[in-house]
């Protein structure tokens, strides 16, 4: 099972790629990014609104402290000049088996101040 | 939960001590089957289905196998704590650790797969490998139960993400809830 590693593979598509969701036993939604440019600090913190918009009042409810860390994450991110990949960070929702939120920056950067020029 | 460990390894003062921890305590399970033959029969009493997966694959690490220590590991928050790959068994770890905020026993659990390229194994494409990611907060209970899944995940790989799934549901709803627990 030791596969050799494919060199060409991940050199092409995009150059920022990454996702945030909100996972559980019952629960997989996300917010991806895909593109030429990283998102911004703002639009990290735009994202996290919407997944809160997307899931059920219920599931967004029992994540309040969760979403409230993974904020918190992204202004950190802002103030140390951005997030390289390959990073995952899982906020868990504490007292659950598996309830959480994911920022997950898998393909260059994500969270500076401001945007690509 | 009366607790053993050193407090700088639940407290998290140093995190790189407690990185090396985490992979001490890993490794250790390729060499001690004192130790893996005493959570094989736990998991058994745990989930009695899991006794074909046992008996049909034999435990496959040896010491000499690998355990890579990723840098993907965060010394600021330990989120994550360490970030292990065990290439005998294509599979990887995902530990995530906090200083005990009660006195409740915070043991969470699930398989997914990686979803990253792992570029500093250059020898392994792991990106289609999956990994048990574990949320913990130390003590006796939590560090055992955490160990034996860990323990389970990695020793064969006739150990699909369908029976972890089982025993983790079996060990959070059997040892783990409690009457604060959400879900």
């Amino acid at each position: 099972m030791n596969k050799k590693k494919n060199l060409g593979k991940g050199n092409s598509g995009p150059l920022h790629r990454g996702r945030i969701q909100a996972q559980g036993a019952t629960l997989e939604e996300s917010v991806p990014w895909s593109g030429e440019r990283a998102p911004t600090g703002s639009e990290g913190k735009n994202m996290l609104a919407s997944l809160t918009k997307i899931i059920s009042s219920r599931e967004a409810s029992l994540r309040t402290a969760a979403f409230k860390d993974a904020g918190l994450f992204i202004d950190e991110a802002v103030n140390a000049g951005g997030v390289y990949a390959e990073k995952k960070k899982t906020f868990m929702v504490r007292n659950t088996r598996s309830e959480r939120v994911d920022v997950e920056i898998r393909k260059g950067y994500a969270f500076k101040a401001v945007g690509d020029l | 939960m009366i607790n053993e460990f050193d407090e700088s390894i639940v407290l998290l003062y140093d995190k790189f001590t407690v990185n090396q921890f985490w992979q001490n305590k890993i490794h250790e399970l390729y060499s001690d089957r004192e130790k893996g033959e005493e959570y094989e029969r736990e998991i058994l009493e745990l989930c009695p289905s899991l006794n074909r997966v046992l008996e049909e694959h034999n435990f496959e690490l040896k010491d000499k196998h690998r355990l890579f220590n990723l840098r993907l590991w965060d010394s600021n928050d330990a989120n994550p704590i360490y970030y292990g790959f065990v290439p005998k068994s294509y599979r990887a770890i995902r530990i995530i650790q906090r200083a005990p905020v009660d006195k409740t026993n915070q043991l969470s659990a699930w398989v997914e797969k990686c979803h990253l390229d792992f570029k500093e194994i250059s020898m392994f494409d792991a990106s289609d490998a999956y990994e048990l990611v574990i949320y913990i907060e130390i003590n006796d209970l939590t560090f055992r139960y955490a160990m034996l899944l860990i323990y389970f995940w990695i020793s064969r790989r006739g150990v699909r993400r369908v029976h972890e799934e089982h025993l983790i549901k079996a060990v959070y709803d059997t040892k783990i809830r409690g009457e604060h627990s959400l879900d």
